[in-house]
């Protein structure tokens, strides 16, 4: 998990995105983090992968965008990449 | 969560697979993380598994205040990172994973984890907590996410500068309706009644907030919109006068369901659905399960509630552990008996 690119896209107050980065932290993954409400186009990036919702977090793995996917889903992906 | 559509993994048979555990705790809320800490803390063997939602309800909440020993208040997730790490300090492993089946038809209590992995456990605590009720409406299923949702903190702020609507009359209606200010320009709470039963200081602040209004003794018919939500039709429910409201979205706050799919089988349920544990233990109708925190808890449902349900499990659980160890070692069953018809006795 050192090649590869994950950036979150999320908010400061949403429980899942907390969830999603402690998750991330304890299996070690590195991951670039952006705040869409203080990020100019952050939150267009997301509602455009996300059928327009504004969905966080939302995480952008090698260039593949997935909308708040449960832990479990999301441990595939990162043990997949 | 598990259905009987999805438990396609067989469990073992043999059981010889298995990773065994002495205490194995079923989701990581308050309730769950105070089993953790009493259950680390007489030393026993355990695993807490943190499920699909890690924290719990808890980590919705933007505001504690209510929570003794924390006078400034602090946000959930706070509150449950310390949990978690006091019961880390004394030696509970917490583990990321969803269980997907549970067998309690013979012991040792065996359960797959994410569909995978198998764990044995001689006694099981069960705190898997509630999820938020929904109206049942055909149009609140095609718009969720689409302007309707259950967790203003969640969602919140992708309503900027909309009216939105609340629908509820309990504590959670009145903090989703004081979050949402934040950022809508109106929040209309509607209610069924003509009273709140939520604590009357949430009530005042509510009562007090100049974005907010109330609007009594009404209830929603349907959510309306195509693409998102736009509106609501609501009914007066002493009239029977009918009206559309105008809305960006609507937040749904009618109270909570306890997470039962696992054991819905297996164990009692009171009248409510909740699981049913003795009066006055967490003794669930199996021997070796307990239960704890919102699950088993129709009328409370605190954090510190939940919290000291947990203490109570972790309790019991250890009591009972005790006790088959002495069983197995002594070859009797009498202890273990005359203290269970003693407590019924005293509970009665």
């Amino acid at each position: 998990m050192t090649d590869t690119t994950m950036t979150v896209y999320s908010t400061t107050w949403c429980p899942d995105c907390h969830r999603a980065k402690a998750f991330l932290k304890s299996k070690n993954v590195d991951f670039r983090e952006i705040d869409i409400e203080a990020t100019p186009d952050a939150a267009d990036i997301v509602a455009q992968h996300n059928d327009g919702k504004h969905i966080v977090p939302t995480f952008e793995i090698d260039g593949q965008f997935f909308g708040n996917p449960t832990l479990q889903v999301l441990g595939k992906l990162i043990s997949v990449n | 969560m598990a259905t009987p559509e999805n438990r396609t993994i067989a469990l073992d048979p043999t059981g010889e697979r298995a990773e065994h555990r002495k205490l194995v705790i079923v989701g990581s809320g308050p309730a769950g993380f105070t089993a953790a800490l009493y259950a680390a803390r007489a030393e026993l063997d355990v695993l807490v598994l943190r499920g699909p939602e890690p924290g719990g309800q808890l980590t919705l909440t933007p505001d504690i205040e209510n929570y003794p020993g924390f006078p400034d208040g602090l946000t959930g997730f706070e509150l449950m990172d310390k949990m978690e790490a006091q019961a880390k300090r004394f030696g509970a492993e917490v583990r990321y994973g969803e269980v997907s089946d549970l067998d309690l038809t013979r012991r040792p209590y065996r359960m797959v984890v994410d569909g995978e992995t198998e764990i044995s456990a001689d006694a099981v605590i069960l705190s898997t907590g509630a999820s938020a009720r929904y109206l049942g409406l055909a149009n609140e299923r095609r718009l969720l996410g689409k302007g309707v949702s259950a967790c203003a903190t969640c969602d919140g702020a992708f309503f900027r500068d909309v009216e939105l609507a609340v629908v509820g009359g309990g504590d959670t209606a009145m903090e989703e309706a004081l979050f949402l200010t934040r950022f809508a320009t109106k929040v209309t709470v509607i209610h069924r009644r003509d009273e709140f039963r939520a604590s009357k200081i949430l009530q005042q602040r509510v009562f007090a907030h100049p974005k907010i209004e109330v609007l009594w003794n009404h209830r929603v018919e349907d959510i309306l919109g195509e693409e998102r939500v736009d509106g609501l039709a609501l009914e007066d429910t002493q009239t029977g006068s009918k009206q559309q409201l105008p809305v960006g979205g609507v937040f749904i706050a009618i109270g909570h369901q306890p997470n039962t799919n696992l054991v819905r089988d297996t164990l009692a349920l009171d009248a409510a659905g909740y699981l049913l544990t003795e009066p006055g233990s967490t003794r669930t109708s199996l021997p070796g399960v307990f239960a704890c925190g919102d699950v088993q808890d129709s009328i409370y449902r605190q954090a510190i509630t939940a919290a000291g349900t947990g203490a109570m499990a972790a309790l019991d659980a250890e009591r009972w552990l005790a006790e088959q160890g002495a069983e197995a070692n002594q070859e009797t069953t009498e202890p273990a008996i005359g203290r269970l018809e003693e407590m019924a006795v005293s509970a009665a």
